[in-house]
Protein backbone atom coordinates (compact mmCIF):
# COMPACT_ATOMS: atom_id res chain seq x y z
CA UNK A 1 0.00 0.00 0.00
CA UNK A 2 1.51 3.39 -0.88
CA UNK A 3 2.58 5.87 2.15
CA UNK A 4 -0.92 8.67 2.66
CA UNK A 5 1.77 10.73 1.29
CA UNK A 6 2.14 9.06 -2.04
CA UNK A 7 -1.34 8.42 -2.12
CA UNK A 8 -2.31 12.11 -1.92
CA UNK A 9 -0.85 15.03 -3.27
CA UNK A 10 -2.51 16.98 -0.50
CA UNK A 11 -0.72 15.77 1.87
CA UNK A 12 2.38 16.10 0.50
CA UNK A 13 2.26 19.45 0.14
CA UNK A 14 1.10 20.00 3.61
CA UNK A 15 4.28 17.46 4.89
CA UNK A 16 6.58 19.27 2.35
CA UNK A 17 5.71 23.28 3.86
CA UNK A 18 8.18 24.73 6.37
CA UNK A 19 7.12 25.69 9.64
CA UNK A 20 7.61 29.10 8.74
CA UNK A 21 5.27 28.43 5.48
CA UNK A 22 2.82 26.71 8.06
CA UNK A 23 2.40 29.80 10.24
CA UNK A 24 1.74 31.88 7.56
CA UNK A 25 -1.03 29.62 6.17
CA UNK A 26 -2.00 29.96 10.45
CA UNK A 27 -2.08 33.26 10.63
CA UNK A 28 -3.92 33.74 7.28
CA UNK A 29 -6.95 31.27 8.64
CA UNK A 30 -6.59 33.18 12.24
CA UNK A 31 -7.61 36.23 11.19
CA UNK A 32 -10.10 35.10 8.48
CA UNK A 33 -11.84 33.28 11.49
CA UNK A 34 -10.88 36.31 14.07
CA UNK A 35 -12.69 38.90 11.01
CA UNK A 36 -15.75 37.20 10.83
CA UNK A 37 -15.88 36.18 15.11
CA UNK A 38 -15.43 40.03 16.00
CA UNK A 39 -18.46 40.84 13.10
CA UNK A 40 -20.70 37.97 14.69
CA UNK A 41 -20.16 36.33 18.05
CA UNK A 42 -20.48 38.95 20.80
CA UNK A 43 -18.79 36.80 23.12
CA UNK A 44 -15.68 36.72 21.36
CA UNK A 45 -16.09 40.55 19.95
CA UNK A 46 -16.74 41.51 24.37
CA UNK A 47 -12.81 39.10 24.55
CA UNK A 48 -11.06 41.34 22.08
CA UNK A 49 -12.55 44.64 23.28
CA UNK A 50 -11.49 43.36 26.87
CA UNK A 51 -8.06 42.97 25.89
CA UNK A 52 -7.83 46.62 23.48
CA UNK A 53 -7.82 44.24 20.75
CA UNK A 54 -9.39 44.45 16.78
CA UNK A 55 -8.85 41.80 14.29
CA UNK A 56 -6.49 43.93 12.32
CA UNK A 57 -4.12 44.16 15.71
CA UNK A 58 -3.55 40.53 15.62
CA UNK A 59 -0.37 40.55 12.74
CA UNK A 60 1.33 37.70 14.13
CA UNK A 61 0.87 34.49 15.87
CA UNK A 62 2.92 35.99 18.87
CA UNK A 63 0.46 38.91 19.20
CA UNK A 64 -2.36 36.41 19.34
CA UNK A 65 -0.94 33.89 22.15
CA UNK A 66 0.46 36.93 23.97
CA UNK A 67 -2.42 39.09 24.11
CA UNK A 68 -6.03 37.05 22.90
CA UNK A 69 -7.61 35.94 26.29
CA UNK A 70 -7.98 32.22 27.08
CA UNK A 71 -11.24 30.25 27.53
CA UNK A 72 -12.06 27.97 29.85
CA UNK A 73 -15.07 25.23 30.28
CA UNK A 74 -16.59 27.69 33.01
CA UNK A 75 -16.47 30.37 30.65
CA UNK A 76 -18.37 28.35 27.78
CA UNK A 77 -21.28 27.34 30.81
CA UNK A 78 -21.88 30.66 32.26
CA UNK A 79 -22.21 31.90 28.71
CA UNK A 80 -24.84 29.12 27.72
CA UNK A 81 -26.17 30.34 30.70
CA UNK A 82 -26.82 33.73 30.19
CA UNK A 83 -27.56 32.98 26.29
CA UNK A 84 -29.56 29.78 25.74
CA UNK A 85 -28.86 27.38 23.97
CA UNK A 86 -25.22 28.18 22.44
CA UNK A 87 -24.10 30.69 23.76
CA UNK A 88 -23.07 34.26 22.23
CA UNK A 89 -19.96 32.25 20.94
CA UNK A 90 -21.72 30.43 19.04
CA UNK A 91 -20.64 33.09 15.51
CA UNK A 92 -23.48 31.82 13.00
CA UNK A 93 -27.43 32.44 13.09
CA UNK A 94 -28.98 29.83 14.95
CA UNK A 95 -30.69 28.66 11.70
CA UNK A 96 -27.85 27.27 10.38
CA UNK A 97 -26.98 25.03 13.28
CA UNK A 98 -27.26 21.57 11.17
CA UNK A 99 -25.75 19.28 14.11
CA UNK A 100 -25.70 19.55 17.90
CA UNK A 101 -22.96 18.03 19.87
CA UNK A 102 -22.46 18.09 23.31
CA UNK A 103 -19.80 17.21 25.65
CA UNK A 104 -19.59 14.33 27.51
CA UNK A 105 -20.57 15.51 31.04
CA UNK A 106 -17.56 13.64 32.78
CA UNK A 107 -16.26 16.03 34.21
CA UNK A 108 -19.41 16.74 36.53
CA UNK A 109 -19.16 20.50 35.87
CA UNK A 110 -21.62 20.85 33.08
CA UNK A 111 -22.09 19.64 29.31
CA UNK A 112 -20.77 22.40 26.32
CA UNK A 113 -22.92 22.56 23.79
CA UNK A 114 -21.74 23.58 20.01
CA UNK A 115 -23.76 24.48 17.25
CA UNK A 116 -22.32 22.91 13.80
CA UNK A 117 -22.88 24.46 10.28
CA UNK A 118 -23.60 21.97 7.28
CA UNK A 119 -19.89 22.95 6.12
CA UNK A 120 -18.91 22.18 9.57
CA UNK A 121 -20.55 18.55 9.41
CA UNK A 122 -17.86 17.99 6.03
CA UNK A 123 -15.56 19.58 8.09
CA UNK A 124 -15.83 17.04 11.18
CA UNK A 125 -16.28 14.46 8.82
CA UNK A 126 -12.72 15.28 7.66
CA UNK A 127 -11.15 15.96 10.39
CA UNK A 128 -11.78 12.08 11.45
CA UNK A 129 -11.28 10.94 7.65
CA UNK A 130 -7.76 12.34 7.97
CA UNK A 131 -6.46 10.64 10.90
CA UNK A 132 -7.72 7.50 9.30
CA UNK A 133 -6.05 8.04 6.27
CA UNK A 134 -2.79 8.90 7.36
CA UNK A 135 -3.37 5.32 9.71
CA UNK A 136 -3.89 3.10 6.06
CA UNK A 137 -7.85 4.17 5.86
CA UNK A 138 -8.82 3.89 1.91
CA UNK A 139 -11.89 4.16 -0.57
CA UNK A 140 -13.62 1.01 -0.16
CA UNK A 141 -12.34 -0.50 3.07
CA UNK A 142 -14.38 -2.14 5.52
CA UNK A 143 -14.80 -0.45 8.91
CA UNK A 144 -15.89 -1.32 12.13
CA UNK A 145 -16.43 1.59 14.61
CA UNK A 146 -16.83 0.46 18.04
CA UNK A 147 -17.27 3.81 19.58
CA UNK A 148 -21.64 4.37 20.22
CA UNK A 149 -22.89 6.41 17.03
CA UNK A 150 -25.49 8.73 17.11
CA UNK A 151 -26.78 11.05 20.07
CA UNK A 152 -25.07 14.17 21.28
CA UNK A 153 -21.57 13.56 21.30
CA UNK A 154 -19.13 14.51 18.45
CA UNK A 155 -17.49 10.99 18.28
CA UNK A 156 -21.32 9.80 17.93
CA UNK A 157 -21.26 11.91 14.75
CA UNK A 158 -17.60 12.67 13.33
CA UNK A 159 -16.33 8.77 12.84
CA UNK A 160 -19.83 7.88 10.47
CA UNK A 161 -19.67 10.89 8.31
CA UNK A 162 -15.32 10.50 7.88
CA UNK A 163 -15.89 7.04 6.88
CA UNK A 164 -18.54 8.46 4.08
CA UNK A 165 -16.70 11.00 2.83
CA UNK A 166 -13.75 8.85 2.51
CA UNK A 167 -16.18 6.48 0.66
CA UNK A 168 -15.46 3.52 3.18
CA UNK A 169 -17.96 1.25 4.25
CA UNK A 170 -18.40 2.01 8.34
CA UNK A 171 -19.98 -0.58 10.41
CA UNK A 172 -21.11 1.54 13.43
CA UNK A 173 -21.62 -1.40 16.24
CA UNK A 174 -20.48 0.55 18.79
CA UNK A 175 -23.08 0.51 21.92
CA UNK A 176 -25.36 -1.44 19.80
CA UNK A 177 -23.80 -4.90 19.91
CA UNK A 178 -22.20 -6.66 22.66
CA UNK A 179 -18.34 -7.65 22.36
CA UNK A 180 -19.15 -10.98 21.31
CA UNK A 181 -22.37 -10.09 18.79
CA UNK A 182 -19.56 -7.54 17.42
CA UNK A 183 -17.02 -10.32 16.96
CA UNK A 184 -19.55 -12.72 15.03
CA UNK A 185 -20.27 -9.72 12.45
CA UNK A 186 -16.50 -9.08 12.11
CA UNK A 187 -15.66 -12.79 11.10
CA UNK A 188 -19.11 -12.52 9.05
CA UNK A 189 -17.88 -9.94 7.34
CA UNK A 190 -14.44 -11.82 6.41
CA UNK A 191 -12.31 -8.62 4.97
CA UNK A 192 -11.96 -6.05 7.75
CA UNK A 193 -9.62 -3.73 7.13
CA UNK A 194 -9.84 -1.14 9.91
CA UNK A 195 -11.29 -0.72 13.59
CA UNK A 196 -11.43 2.49 15.52
CA UNK A 197 -12.36 2.07 18.90
CA UNK A 198 -11.06 3.54 22.03
CA UNK A 199 -8.27 2.59 23.58
CA UNK A 200 -10.03 0.86 26.80
CA UNK A 201 -12.46 -0.94 24.21
CA UNK A 202 -9.57 -2.18 21.71
CA UNK A 203 -8.47 -3.80 24.91
CA UNK A 204 -11.69 -5.90 25.90
CA UNK A 205 -12.50 -6.50 22.23
CA UNK A 206 -8.52 -8.58 21.58
CA UNK A 207 -8.73 -9.97 25.27
CA UNK A 208 -12.64 -11.02 24.11
CA UNK A 209 -11.35 -12.38 21.03
CA UNK A 210 -8.39 -14.22 22.71
CA UNK A 211 -11.22 -15.67 25.51
CA UNK A 212 -12.47 -17.66 22.10
CA UNK A 213 -8.96 -19.05 20.98
CA UNK A 214 -9.40 -16.82 18.32
CA UNK A 215 -6.09 -15.30 16.86
CA UNK A 216 -6.81 -11.91 15.76
CA UNK A 217 -4.31 -11.64 13.22
CA UNK A 218 -5.35 -15.10 11.62
CA UNK A 219 -9.31 -13.99 12.07
CA UNK A 220 -8.56 -10.75 9.89
CA UNK A 221 -6.10 -10.95 8.51
CA UNK A 222 -7.05 -8.08 5.55
CA UNK A 223 -6.46 -5.70 8.81
CA UNK A 224 -4.68 -2.31 7.89
CA UNK A 225 -4.79 -0.38 11.30
CA UNK A 226 -6.74 -0.42 14.29
CA UNK A 227 -7.12 3.60 15.57
CA UNK A 228 -7.45 4.27 19.36
CA UNK A 229 -8.23 6.96 21.04
CA UNK A 230 -9.25 8.86 24.92
CA UNK A 231 -6.76 6.66 27.12
CA UNK A 232 -3.08 6.29 28.21
CA UNK A 233 -1.78 2.82 27.78
CA UNK A 234 1.62 1.15 28.16
CA UNK A 235 3.97 0.69 25.27
CA UNK A 236 3.86 -3.07 26.58
CA UNK A 237 0.12 -2.90 26.00
CA UNK A 238 0.33 -1.82 22.77
CA UNK A 239 3.17 -3.95 21.04
CA UNK A 240 1.15 -7.03 22.25
CA UNK A 241 -1.97 -5.27 20.60
CA UNK A 242 0.44 -4.72 17.34
CA UNK A 243 1.74 -8.30 17.71
CA UNK A 244 -1.94 -10.20 18.27
CA UNK A 245 -3.28 -8.37 15.20
CA UNK A 246 -0.27 -8.20 12.80
CA UNK A 247 -1.28 -4.71 11.98
CA UNK A 248 0.44 -1.47 13.29
CA UNK A 249 -1.92 0.35 16.14
CA UNK A 250 -2.38 4.35 15.64
CA UNK A 251 -3.65 7.39 17.95
CA UNK A 252 -5.23 10.40 17.40
CA UNK A 253 -5.82 12.77 19.70
CA UNK A 254 -9.29 14.85 19.35
CA UNK A 255 -12.34 16.36 20.92
CA UNK A 256 -15.37 17.60 20.55
CA UNK A 257 -13.52 21.12 21.09
CA UNK A 258 -11.20 20.19 18.14
CA UNK A 259 -14.42 19.24 16.54
CA UNK A 260 -12.42 15.97 15.73
CA UNK A 261 -9.36 14.96 15.85
CA UNK A 262 -6.66 17.27 15.49
CA UNK A 263 -3.43 15.45 15.27
CA UNK A 264 -2.59 11.39 15.09
CA UNK A 265 0.36 9.16 13.91
CA UNK A 266 1.01 9.23 10.07
CA UNK A 267 1.76 5.74 9.17
CA UNK A 268 4.22 4.90 11.70
CA UNK A 269 1.83 3.87 14.85
CA UNK A 270 2.30 4.35 18.31
CA UNK A 271 5.42 2.17 18.73
CA UNK A 272 8.49 3.08 16.56
CA UNK A 273 11.01 0.60 15.20
CA UNK A 274 13.11 0.88 18.39
CA UNK A 275 10.86 0.00 20.82
CA UNK A 276 9.74 3.65 21.91
CA UNK A 277 6.87 5.42 21.87
CA UNK A 278 5.51 7.17 18.69
CA UNK A 279 4.23 10.59 17.77
CA UNK A 280 0.51 12.49 17.44
CA UNK A 281 1.70 14.74 14.41
CA UNK A 282 -0.54 17.84 15.02
CA UNK A 283 -2.91 19.16 11.99
CA UNK A 284 -2.07 22.34 13.12
CA UNK A 285 -3.31 23.89 9.48
CA UNK A 286 -6.66 23.12 10.56
CA UNK A 287 -5.87 23.56 14.92
CA UNK A 288 -3.60 26.03 16.33
CA UNK A 289 -1.87 24.69 19.27
CA UNK A 290 -0.27 26.13 21.93
CA UNK A 291 1.30 23.70 24.74
CA UNK A 292 1.59 25.79 27.76
CA UNK A 293 2.98 25.33 31.54
CA UNK A 294 -0.79 25.34 33.25
CA UNK A 295 0.30 28.13 35.95
CA UNK A 296 2.34 30.47 34.06
CA UNK A 297 0.83 30.04 30.32
CA UNK A 298 4.69 29.77 29.34
CA UNK A 299 5.10 27.33 26.36
CA UNK A 300 6.58 24.30 27.13
CA UNK A 301 10.09 23.77 26.21
CA UNK A 302 10.03 20.53 23.61
CA UNK A 303 10.03 17.25 26.28
CA UNK A 304 8.10 18.72 28.70
CA UNK A 305 4.60 17.99 29.64
CA UNK A 306 2.24 20.93 29.54
CA UNK A 307 -1.21 21.92 29.14
CA UNK A 308 -3.41 21.91 25.42
CA UNK A 309 -4.51 25.25 24.74
CA UNK A 310 -6.37 25.03 21.50
CA UNK A 311 -7.95 27.20 18.49
CA UNK A 312 -10.27 26.06 15.60
CA UNK A 313 -8.79 27.26 12.27
CA UNK A 314 -11.37 25.80 10.16
CA UNK A 315 -14.48 25.80 12.15
CA UNK A 316 -17.26 28.05 11.97
CA UNK A 317 -20.08 27.21 14.73
CA UNK A 318 -19.18 27.42 18.17
CA UNK A 319 -15.23 27.58 17.17
CA UNK A 320 -13.22 27.42 20.17
CA UNK A 321 -10.45 30.27 20.21
CA UNK A 322 -7.08 29.70 23.19
CA UNK A 323 -9.59 26.98 24.76
CA UNK A 324 -7.70 25.75 27.92
CA UNK A 325 -8.58 21.47 26.99
CA UNK A 326 -7.02 20.75 30.85
CA UNK A 327 -5.39 17.82 29.03
CA UNK A 328 -1.65 16.93 29.70
CA UNK A 329 0.90 15.66 26.94
CA UNK A 330 4.23 15.67 26.31
CA UNK A 331 5.16 18.10 23.58
CA UNK A 332 7.70 17.39 20.81
CA UNK A 333 8.95 20.54 18.40
CA UNK A 334 8.71 20.01 14.82
CA UNK A 335 12.58 19.95 14.83
CA UNK A 336 12.91 16.95 17.40
CA UNK A 337 10.09 14.83 15.75
CA UNK A 338 12.55 13.35 13.10
CA UNK A 339 10.18 13.65 10.64
CA UNK A 340 11.16 16.56 8.21
CA UNK A 341 7.72 18.76 8.65
CA UNK A 342 7.04 21.63 10.70
CA UNK A 343 4.41 20.04 12.30
CA UNK A 344 4.55 19.97 16.19
CA UNK A 345 3.61 16.81 17.84
CA UNK A 346 2.82 15.22 21.20
CA UNK A 347 4.04 11.49 22.66
CA UNK A 348 1.36 8.93 22.30
CA UNK A 349 -0.27 7.29 24.85
CA UNK A 350 0.51 9.49 27.62
CA UNK A 351 -2.19 12.35 27.21
CA UNK A 352 -3.62 12.98 30.69
CA UNK A 353 -5.60 15.51 32.61
CA UNK A 354 -4.62 18.15 34.64
CA UNK A 355 -8.31 17.57 36.29
CA UNK A 356 -7.79 14.04 36.80
CA UNK A 357 -4.59 14.31 38.85
CA UNK A 358 -4.94 13.15 42.12
CA UNK A 359 -2.96 14.17 45.37
CA UNK A 360 -2.42 11.32 47.03
CA UNK A 361 0.06 11.85 50.09
CA UNK A 362 1.58 14.59 48.30
CA UNK A 363 2.22 12.59 44.87
CA UNK A 364 0.66 13.82 42.06
CA UNK A 365 -0.85 10.48 40.39
CA UNK A 366 -2.41 10.32 36.98
CA UNK A 367 -5.20 7.72 35.97
CA UNK A 368 -3.00 6.98 33.20
CA UNK A 369 0.19 6.86 35.16
CA UNK A 370 -1.26 3.52 36.85
CA UNK A 371 -2.64 2.35 33.76
CA UNK A 372 0.66 2.09 32.45
CA UNK A 373 1.67 0.54 35.41
CA UNK A 374 -0.53 -2.27 35.66
CA UNK A 375 -0.97 -2.91 31.44
CA UNK A 376 2.07 -3.30 31.49
CA UNK A 377 1.32 -6.65 32.90
CA UNK A 378 -0.12 -8.93 30.39
CA UNK A 379 -1.07 -11.20 32.83
CA UNK A 380 -3.81 -8.98 33.90
CA UNK A 381 -7.24 -8.26 32.33
CA UNK A 382 -8.17 -5.12 34.10
CA UNK A 383 -8.42 -3.31 37.33
CA UNK A 384 -10.38 -0.65 39.71
CA UNK A 385 -9.04 1.70 42.07
CA UNK A 386 -10.79 3.75 44.89
CA UNK A 387 -8.98 6.10 46.90
CA UNK A 388 -10.85 6.10 50.69
CA UNK A 389 -10.24 7.16 54.24
CA UNK A 390 -9.71 5.15 56.94
CA UNK A 391 -11.96 5.19 60.20
CA UNK A 392 -8.52 6.34 61.67
CA UNK A 393 -7.84 9.12 59.37
CA UNK A 394 -5.41 7.53 56.94
CA UNK A 395 -5.49 7.24 53.20
CA UNK A 396 -5.90 4.18 51.37
CA UNK A 397 -5.48 3.20 48.13
CA UNK A 398 -7.38 0.07 47.12
CA UNK A 399 -7.16 -1.61 43.33
CA UNK A 400 -9.27 -4.60 42.71
CA UNK A 401 -7.40 -6.23 40.11
CA UNK A 402 -8.76 -9.23 37.40
CA UNK A 403 -6.27 -11.70 35.73
CA UNK A 404 -6.84 -12.31 32.42
CA UNK A 405 -8.16 -16.40 31.90
CA UNK A 406 -5.64 -18.21 30.99
CA UNK A 407 -3.76 -16.77 34.88
CA UNK A 408 -6.72 -16.75 36.17
CA UNK A 409 -7.32 -20.37 35.55
CA UNK A 410 -3.68 -21.38 35.43
CA UNK A 411 -1.33 -19.79 38.26
CA UNK A 412 -0.29 -20.96 41.51
CA UNK A 413 -0.59 -19.33 44.65
CA UNK A 414 3.54 -18.11 44.01
CA UNK A 415 2.86 -17.29 40.54
CA UNK A 416 -0.11 -14.65 41.79
CA UNK A 417 1.97 -13.24 44.71
CA UNK A 418 4.75 -12.80 42.40
CA UNK A 419 2.80 -11.22 39.94
CA UNK A 420 0.84 -9.00 42.62
CA UNK A 421 4.55 -8.10 43.75
CA UNK A 422 5.38 -6.74 40.14
CA UNK A 423 2.17 -4.74 39.66
CA UNK A 424 2.59 -2.90 43.61
CA UNK A 425 6.54 -2.21 42.41
CA UNK A 426 5.56 -1.24 38.69
CA UNK A 427 2.92 1.52 40.71
CA UNK A 428 5.18 2.75 43.29
CA UNK A 429 8.24 3.27 40.49
CA UNK A 430 5.94 5.24 38.46
CA UNK A 431 4.03 6.79 40.73
CA UNK A 432 5.27 7.30 43.93
CA UNK A 433 2.49 5.14 46.06
CA UNK A 434 2.06 2.13 47.73
CA UNK A 435 -1.27 0.32 46.80
CA UNK A 436 -3.08 -2.57 48.28
CA UNK A 437 -3.87 -5.01 46.02
CA UNK A 438 -7.27 -7.09 46.05
CA UNK A 439 -7.85 -9.96 42.86
CA UNK A 440 -11.68 -10.21 41.93
CA UNK A 441 -13.48 -12.05 39.48
CA UNK A 442 -13.46 -10.29 35.74
CA UNK A 443 -17.16 -9.93 36.15
CA UNK A 444 -16.98 -7.77 38.97
CA UNK A 445 -15.05 -4.94 37.39
CA UNK A 446 -17.23 -2.44 35.19
CA UNK A 447 -17.18 -2.75 32.05
CA UNK A 448 -16.73 0.64 29.68
CA UNK A 449 -17.89 1.17 25.72
CA UNK A 450 -15.53 4.17 25.41
CA UNK A 451 -13.77 5.81 28.14
CA UNK A 452 -12.96 4.02 31.14
CA UNK A 453 -13.18 5.26 34.49
CA UNK A 454 -11.48 3.17 36.54
CA UNK A 455 -11.22 5.38 39.79
CA UNK A 456 -13.09 6.96 42.51
CA UNK A 457 -11.75 9.04 45.02
CA UNK A 458 -14.01 8.64 48.17
CA UNK A 459 -11.88 10.02 50.40
CA UNK A 460 -14.70 12.68 51.46
CA UNK A 461 -17.07 10.25 52.17
CA UNK A 462 -14.24 9.29 55.29
CA UNK A 463 -14.27 12.68 56.84
CA UNK A 464 -16.22 12.48 59.45
CA UNK A 465 -16.06 14.11 62.55
CA UNK B 1 -33.99 14.84 -27.81
CA UNK B 2 -34.77 15.86 -24.45
CA UNK B 3 -35.17 19.66 -23.85
CA UNK B 4 -32.44 21.68 -22.86
CA UNK B 5 -32.35 21.98 -19.04
CA UNK B 6 -32.58 25.46 -17.62
CA UNK B 7 -32.57 27.08 -13.95
CA UNK B 8 -32.03 25.10 -11.05
CA UNK B 9 -31.44 21.69 -13.64
CA UNK B 10 -28.91 23.58 -15.69
CA UNK B 11 -27.01 24.39 -12.90
CA UNK B 12 -27.17 21.00 -11.24
CA UNK B 13 -26.23 19.29 -14.75
CA UNK B 14 -23.27 21.57 -15.09
CA UNK B 15 -22.23 20.97 -11.51
CA UNK B 16 -22.38 17.47 -12.05
CA UNK B 17 -19.85 17.73 -15.27
CA UNK B 18 -17.63 19.53 -13.15
CA UNK B 19 -17.58 16.89 -9.89
CA UNK B 20 -17.24 14.35 -12.21
CA UNK B 21 -13.96 15.74 -13.09
CA UNK B 22 -12.91 16.45 -9.47
CA UNK B 23 -13.83 12.64 -9.01
CA UNK B 24 -11.25 11.70 -11.50
CA UNK B 25 -8.75 12.99 -8.90
CA UNK B 26 -5.50 10.76 -8.05
CA UNK B 27 -5.64 11.93 -4.42
CA UNK B 28 -6.61 9.32 -2.62
CA UNK B 29 -7.66 11.33 0.15
CA UNK B 30 -9.82 14.16 -1.78
CA UNK B 31 -11.79 11.47 -4.07
CA UNK B 32 -13.94 9.94 -2.14
CA UNK B 33 -14.81 13.33 -1.06
CA UNK B 34 -15.76 14.70 -4.02
CA UNK B 35 -17.93 11.43 -4.80
CA UNK B 36 -19.59 12.16 -1.77
CA UNK B 37 -20.28 15.72 -3.30
CA UNK B 38 -21.30 14.03 -6.89
CA UNK B 39 -23.89 11.89 -5.05
CA UNK B 40 -25.42 14.76 -3.51
CA UNK B 41 -25.80 16.57 -6.76
CA UNK B 42 -27.29 13.07 -8.47
CA UNK B 43 -29.79 13.26 -5.65
CA UNK B 44 -30.56 16.54 -6.49
CA UNK B 45 -31.27 16.05 -10.41
CA UNK B 46 -32.92 12.91 -9.47
CA UNK B 47 -35.43 14.31 -6.90
CA UNK B 48 -35.80 17.13 -9.64
CA UNK B 49 -37.39 14.58 -12.22
CA UNK B 50 -41.03 15.26 -10.72
CA UNK B 51 -40.81 18.42 -12.63
CA UNK B 52 -40.00 16.64 -16.03
CA UNK B 53 -43.63 15.33 -16.21
CA UNK B 54 -46.08 18.01 -16.77
CA UNK B 55 -49.49 18.27 -15.17
CA UNK B 56 -52.46 18.17 -18.50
Amino acid sequence: MQTPFAASPLLAHVAGLSRTELEKLQLTKLRRQLDRLYAQSPYYRERMDSAGLKPDSITSLQIFKERFPTSTKADFLADQLAHPPFGARLGIPREQVALVNMTGGTSGQGQEIYGRSQRDIHMQGYLHALPWFLAGLRPGHMAINCVPAGGMTTGGWGPGEGLRIIGATGFHVGGSLSTDAKIDLMLKLGGVNFIYASTNYLHTLTDALLRRDLKPREAFPHMKALFIAAEGYPIEWAQKIEEHWGCHLAEGYGSTQCAGFAGSTCDQGVVTKDGRRGLIHLFEWETLFEIVDPETMEPTPSGEVGEMVVTNLSVEGSPVVRFRTGDAARFVAHGDTGSGWGWNAIECGTIGRFDDMMKIRGNNVWPSAIDAAVFAHADVADYAGRVYTTEDGKTEIEVRLALADQAAMTFSPEQRQSLFQSVRTAIKERNNIWVTLIEVERAELPEFAYKARRWKDERQAGYRL
Amino acid sequence: MSEPKTGDDAILANMLREVETLCRSEDALLCGQYAHLRDRIRALIELRECFQVKPK
